[in-house]
């Protein structure tokens, strides 16, 4: 009978070595649990469910060892396994299933990643994966080196954390807290309300359409990217807008001036409304555009 | 350093608390050097009331960080009248609180009490080792009334009247959840 | 209040059973502080930002008067931000990449004339620095160059910053932007740092 089950198992491995193996694997799961999801390349597509326990199917990829899934406690792990040298492996597909409620860790490489209707908090890295999440009200962090970002909430008042270096990043229906940091990548953000902004790139380019909450504070800093700042509903703010080498181009408050008579950079600093925000723009030799009605 | 005992935080050098006076005059002017070194000093307290409040470790963390964001973005508002700990840690408790409610109003929520969440079963620290993880354990399994008076109360050595504000109950309902929290307490530790 | 607790009151009838004197004696054992598992200041030091008013005369930097009345420390809602910049007199430092090894990606760290970098940060900062090359190995070579190329031009923003602060620097806003520079420089190599050490390999979740 040994020797039955130890040809069974090299069989087995010898057959995940030379070709893809499909994956099924259930077990239930803390409703407000922790999720960690690690996978080289490939794909990840994590969806949130009513029930409490965590599916995943999917393909794992040629030259794979095997998929780790291991639920423990609150926690799940769930792991693509691959030998050292990963270099000949082909990329898995995972596709999982986790409770709404859950917090979800990911770590991709090169996978690209989808995370839907997950109501937890979100923590997503992929190397050059592209990585796209649906946010709620809980904290969502995106990081990429050279993937792209795009991140759709639902208008819930959360905090969103965006680092990229050169990946792109499309933000859509956020609300609440937005801290950004781009070194070449640029970002585009739609929000219907923000209390804080933090969003600082070196070269990229970032625009950001937003209306303001009450004692909204924005701090946008650029070195060579542009800046746009398009503000949505009424407007009650004190700007401090400068930048060294750049133009400042505002469709409504007063022009801005020279900083001084011999360098070129030029300075916008007014109040509208009742001055209540604090918008705060700086540039070293980027553009800066502000519009408002 | 010494054991931090006491409602209050206290200080043996008289030194050492005209220094967090700086801290705090320098953290109201926007060092955040100043803030993070009073994060530093009040982290363990902050850390322990959350955790063994909420019974988690997660729920803990965010606690801890939502108070102390909450701590600076109010400094503004602090006058000094009392100690920066027990203002700091009356925020914690309120985010605890808040988190609580939030938690209750979810439909079909379900406590599952887990060995990896619990209180911290396996720091170091208490020299009566076998009672008190059993006891660790043991608090973080009561319901959230009871567990929150004893906790501030029993553990942290909060007086009843401060309790009883700080949770925002009558004093005579602190009373009634403490009585309940040691009976409940004692059935399971004789277990 | 007293250095210890106080006694636990208020509930005299059970005052004669054993079991509940011991129960309350060993929660009055209990530690009153439970470190947290990890460090989580940086979490909270990136959402905080300063408060409104800013009090330039006690910090005692030399450029803090300026850079305050503009709000300017908004930028720094970091620990980093602290560890640039030091108190110190005029005197010009400038601290090259220390060792061979060391990538020459990584600017040689100035702050313009009259400024020094703080020691936490050149610290930090030289640690990453030094550890780059290694770390990115770990990373797809598509990655790697990515990085480098970005960090490049991080560089080159600093390098330009720096030129333009040594003829004028007193410039606040340039100041403040190379401060930005330096943060966004540390911010890359710290990431990168995370990001290698978290990667899917076999030896670690």
């Amino acid at each position: 009978m040994r020797k039955f089950l130890v040809a069974l198992t090299l069989l087995s491995f010898a057959f995940a070595a030379g070709a893809e193996t499909s994956i099924e694997q259930i077990a239930d799961a803390h409703p407000r649990g922790q999720i960690e999801i690690s996978n080289v390349a490939g794909e990840i597509q994590v969806r949130g469910w009513e029930r409490d326990q965590v599916k995943v199917t999917g393909e794992l990829g040629r030259g794979t060892n095997r998929l780790i899934f291991e639920p423990e406690g609150t926690r799940t792990f769930i792991k693509v396994e691959v030998p050292d040298n990963y270099g000949n492996v082909r990329g898995s597909d995972l596709e999982v299933m986790v409770p709404e409620g859950s917090r979800v860790t990911i770590a991709a490489v090169s996978a690209d990643i989808s995370v839907g209707k997950v109501r937890g908090a979100l923590r997503i890295q992929s190397v050059s994966g592209d990585i796209e999440v649906e946010i709620f009200e809980e904290d969502v962090e995106a990081k990429t080196v050279s993937g792209d970002l795009e991140i759709r909430g639902h208008d819930e008042d959360s905090l969103l954390t965006l680092t990229t270096v050169s990946g792109d990043g499309q933000v859509t229906n956020i609300r609440g807290e937005l801290v950004a940091q781009s070194v070449t990548g640029s970002l585009d953000i739609r929000s219907s309300e923000l209390r804080r902004a933090r969003l600082r790139t070196t070269n990229g380019d970032i625009e950001l359409a937003t209306g303001m909450g009450e004692g909204a504070r924005f701090d946008m800093e650029a070195i060579n990217g542009d800046l746009l700042l398009d503000i949505l509903g009424d407007i009650n703010a004190e700007f401090d807008i400068e930048t060294f080498n750049g133009s400042i181009d505002n469709s409504f408050g007063p022009d801005s001036v020279r900083a001084s008579k011999y360098a070129p950079g030029r300075v916008l600093r007014f109040i509208h409304g009742d001055g209540d925000a604090r918008i705060r723009i700086k540039t070293l030799n980027g553009g800066i555009e502000l519009r408002g009605r | 350093m010494q054991q931090l005992a006491g409602v209050r935080m206290t200080d043996p050098s008289p030194a050492a608390e005209v220094s967090e006076a700086l801290l705090v005059r320098q953290a109201k002017a926007g060092q955040l050097s100043a803030f993070e070194a009073l994060y530093r000093h009040h982290k363990g307290r902050v850390y322990a009331l959350c955790l063994r409040m909420t019974g988690s470790r997660d729920r803990a963390e965010d606690c801890l960080q939502e108070a102390f964001v909450q701590a600076w973005r109010r400094l503004g508002s602090f006058q000094g009248r009392s100690a920066f700990g027990t203002w700091l840690y009356r925020i914690a408790v309120n985010q605890v609180l808040s988190l609580q409610r939030k938690e209750a109003r979810q439909p079909g929520f379900v406590e599952i009490v887990d060995d990896r969440t619990q209180t911290p079963v396996d720091r170091p620290g208490p020299r009566d080792t076998g009672l008190s993880m059993d006891l660790e354990q043991a608090v973080s399994s009561l319901p959230p009334g009871a567990r929150n008076v004893f906790v501030l109360n029993a553990v942290h050595g909060y007086s009843h009247e401060e309790t009883a504000r700080m949770l925002g109950v009558a004093v005579g309902t602190c009373k009634a959840q403490l009585h309940r929290a040691r009976r409940l307490l004692a059935e399971r530790l004789d277990k | 209040m007293t250095e210890q607790r106080p006694p636990q009151g208020g509930n005299g009838g059970n005052g004669g059973n054993d079991g509940n004197d011991r129960l309350l004696e060993a929660a009055r054992r209990l530690p009153v502080e439970i470190a947290p598992e990890r460090d989580l200041w940086p979490d909270i030091a990136a959402r905080l930002e300063p408060p409104v008013v800013a009090r330039p005369a006690a910090t005692g930097w030399r450029w803090a008067g300026a850079i305050a009345a503009g709000a300017a420390l908004v930028a720094v809602s970091s620990l980093m931000t602290i560890w640039v910049l030091e108190r110190e007199d005029s005197r010009f430092a400038s601290t090259t990449v220390p060792t061979a090894g060391a990538p020459s990606v990584v600017a040689p760290a100035s702050f313009g004339p009259g400024h020094k970098l703080g020691p936490k940060y050149r610290l930090a900062r030289n640690e990453l620095a030094a550890g780059l090359d290694a770390r990115l190995e770990a990373l797809p070579p598509a990655s790697r160059s990515v990085v480098r190329r970005n960090l490049a031009q991080i560089r080159s923003a600093l390098n330009e910053i720096n030129q333009a602060l040594a003829d004028d620097p007193n410039n606040v806003l340039l100041q403040q932007l190379l401060l930005a520079a330096y943060q966004d420089e540390l911010a890359v190599l710290t990431e990168v740092n995370r990001m290698a050490r978290s990667l899917p390999t076999r030896k670690e979740i």
